[in-house]
């Protein structure tokens, strides 16, 4: 028995381990594959009480609509941050749903108001300018009167204080 | 290796997918729910705002269009089943008390 027992633990230790470390990286696959199979099911799912071609729609409208929104809320550091949110909300134009053109087109306007105030107080007026002027013809396309350039650095100054809690 | 202890693995291993695929399903089942709110809201938040803005800035018909704009979108999330998310736990009950 003792020998039949020495001629076996050597491979009984190495099955040990093999369940030891199989079981961790089993379970690890396991849990991957039933998140994310449950969440691509809950998302087919979501709208669904709309009907199958509204659903469809509101769950795109949906997903860019936060995308758009999260955009905002992940800002960090001022002027970069900022022209960097104005490359992803231009990227994200032609393929949102066109009601939200208008609203990526005025978050875009206020993103370079934004950067503007911040060219002008850096001493960069032709920068500035140049910002301001893209503000101007995007609010100008969405029915705004005022254009002002005080408006603007208002606006500006809104967004920083809201974003930065100046 | 003898059997006994391939078979010994073999139930490790699907020991291990059925426990991680359950707590998966598990955790991630009111997710769907969740994300399915956070995009209303996200929805009824982007077109008030610009709404809002439409009318303080606006010429008249750009201002109308941006509220017809508000309405119509919430017209098509009003009829979205409040039911779907009882229990998802996201809402904290909100859905459900707001049919009160």
């Amino acid at each position: 028995m003792g020998r039949e027992w020495a001629k076996v633990r050597p491979s009984f230790l190495l099955s040990f381990l093999a369940v030891l470390l199989l079981l961790p990286v089993c379970a690890y696959v396991g849990y991957s594959a039933g998140a994310k199979i449950t969440y691509a099911y809950q998302r087919s799912k979501s709208f669904s009480s709309l009907g199958r071609q509204n659903s469809k729609e509101l769950r795109h409208l949906g997903e860019t609509a936060y995308a758009f929104e999260l955009s905002q809320v992940l800002l960090r550091s001022p002027e970069a941050s900022f022209q960097q949110n104005i490359s992803f909300v231009q990227e994200l134009r032609p393929k949102a749903p066109h009601e939200l053109w208008p609203i990526i087109d005025l978050r875009i306007a206020q993103d370079h108001a934004v950067i503007a105030r911040l060219e002008q107080h850096s001493n960069n007026p032709a920068e500035a300018a140049r910002h301001r002027q893209l503000a101007q013809d995007l609010l100008h396309s969405l029915g705004w009167g005022d254009v002002s350039e005080n408006l603007l650095n208002e606006m500006a100054d809104r967004q920083l204080r809201a974003r930065f809690k100046r | 290796m003898t059997r006994a202890m391939k078979v010994g693995i073999a139930i490790a291993a699907l020991v291990g997918l059925a426990v991680g695929g359950g707590e998966g399903i598990y955790q991630t089942r009111w997710l769907g729910g969740a994300t399915e709110l956070v995009e209303v809201i996200s929805i009824s938040s982007a077109f008030s705002d610009f709404a809002v803005q439409q009318f303080k800035h606006a010429d008249t018909a750009h201002a109308r269009e941006a509220v017809l704009l508000q309405i119509s979108v919430l017209q098509r999330l009003e009829p979205i089943d409040h039911d779907s998310h009882i229990g998802c736990g996201a809402c904290m009950g909100i859905c459900a008390a707001g049919d009160d």
